[in-house]
């Protein structure tokens, strides 16, 4: 985990804010706490760069969290409340923090087992007849209807990602797996460097670092692992 | 065996060596729907192979009232399933209807010889609106208003398709996942013009 504080170190360092004359006085303001008196440049105030470090944060996540097969889904994961056949889409999870991005496991609230999506026609046409022609039959079914779920049992789950902008806290560790941290600190420089002339070829590097890092992210889970041919017989 | 077991079954019978993607991967809701048909196809099936006929057979306790006629059949419980509604009418003449003296009584198929003079040695039945109706032995019928009834209670031995998987029995499952599939990919061809 890496903090808020030491990204902004290091994008404060890429756009050259940080105050001293020689190595010394420079290593000591870099690891300091941001304040006017270790950062100096009023094209970059200080809130400014904190914005940016979070509107950086937000994207990674809104990545995370629109990519399907993503491991990261699970530290912003929460569940809806039980939903019933025909319930509205929740807007935030249980723990009252918006959804973002697209849901996840759809399961049965009183058993976990997960439901399968299916066509919306073979979810209505079973409900309809449940106790005449499907009298006994149990499928675990749901379809998507607008902004409602359909779906064959009597309440399921939503899982999905959460997440809300949080506040600046230089102290506070930054929500994001570490490998994230160097993609992060040029995701910041991005949405600050391009007001300025000077720093195009900064801009340009960082965005392409940048860009790299989301394309990656929503890349995750598009291939397989393994294919037909790399299966084991089923008697090993 | 479950609706779950077989439509399981069903469903791997029906897509086995189909390669990817398997479109019976899909069909539950088919196989479903078809689940009654398979299960009344069968039982016929059963019904009429005398090796087999006994696997589907339970007995109904039916009450006669004062005309000699039964209740509805479809709501008479079976003695094995618990269940109305099952009884196979045209396996009532394959079984046997027993009526409270112990006497079995002789199917007559046409409610018009029912109405007639019939040989007074034999007690007879016959089906008639959903319904069982009777014939004393040793009295003689010249008209329909000779006609007595037998001592009810009636006790009939007959074919029955079950309403619920579970109650068919396990040396006929196979059989009903053999008849699912069947159904279920049987093709109907529209008439060649």
């Amino acid at each position: 985990m890496f903090t808020y504080g030491k990204v902004e170190s290091q994008v404060s360092n890429l756009l050259g804010l940080i105050v001293g004359a020689d190595m010394s006085t420079v290593g000591t303001a870099y690891s300091a706490t941001a304040s006017t008196s270790n950062r100096q440049n009023p094209d970059f105030p200080l809130p400014a760069i904190q914005d940016a470090i979070i509107d950086a944060v937000t994207e990674i996540v809104r990545a995370i969290a629109e990519t399907p097969r993503h491991p990261e889904r699970v530290d912003f994961r929460d569940i809806s409340g039980a939903l019933s056949n025909r319930a509205t889409l929740p807007q935030n999870g249980q723990g009252g923090t918006p959804f973002i991005g697209i849901f996840g496991r759809v399961y049965d609230s009183s058993n976990n087992k997960s439901l399968l999506p299916a066509p919306l026609d073979d979810v209505r046409n079973f409900n309809e007849f449940a106790a005449t022609i499907y009298s006994g039959f149990t499928p675990y079914w749901y379809a998507w209807n607008g902004a409602a779920i359909e779906h064959t049992r009597a309440a399921i789950f939503l899982e999905g990602c959460v997440w809300a902008r949080p506040a600046y806290v230089a102290g506070n560790q930054v929500p994001l797996r570490d490998y994230h941290e160097r993609a992060l600190v040029h995701g910041a420089v991005v949405h600050l460097a391009l007001r300025e002339g000077a720093y195009q070829a900064l801009f340009g590097g960082s965005k392409a670092i940048w860009d790299e890092h989301l394309a990656m992210i929503r890349a995750i889970g598009n291939a397989e692992l393994t294919t037909d041919a790399m299966g084991a017989p089923s008697t090993t | 065996m479950t609706i779950a077991e077989l439509i399981e079954r069903s469903k791997r019978l029906a897509g086995a060596g189909t390669g990817s993607p398997d479109a019976w991967a899909r069909a539950e809701i088919d196989l479903a729907a078809c689940v009654l048909i398979a299960i009344h196809e069968l039982s016929t099936e059963v019904m009429r192979d005398p090796e087999r006929r006994a696997w589907l057979q339970q007995k109904y306790t039916v009450a006669l009232d004062a005309a000699g006629e039964s209740v509805d059949l479809l709501t008479a419980n079976g003695s094995v399933t618990g269940q109305a509604g099952e009884i196979i009418l045209e396996g009532i003449h394959l079984g046997a209807v027993i009526d409270a003296d112990g006497n079995t009584l002789q199917y007559i198929p046409y409610y018009a010889d029912f109405l007639r003079p019939q040989p007074a040695a034999f007690a007879y039945y016959c089906l008639k609106d959903r319904k069982v109706i009777t014939r004393a032995m040793n009295a003689a019928v010249n008209t329909p208003s000779d006609i007595q009834s037998v001592t009810g209670p009636l006790t009939i031995t007959c074919s029955f398709a079950p309403k619920n998987v579970s109650d068919i029995p396990l040396n006929l499952e196979d059989d009903l996942v053999s008849k699912l599939v069947t159904v279920v990919t049987r093709k109907i061809e529209a008439p060649k013009q």
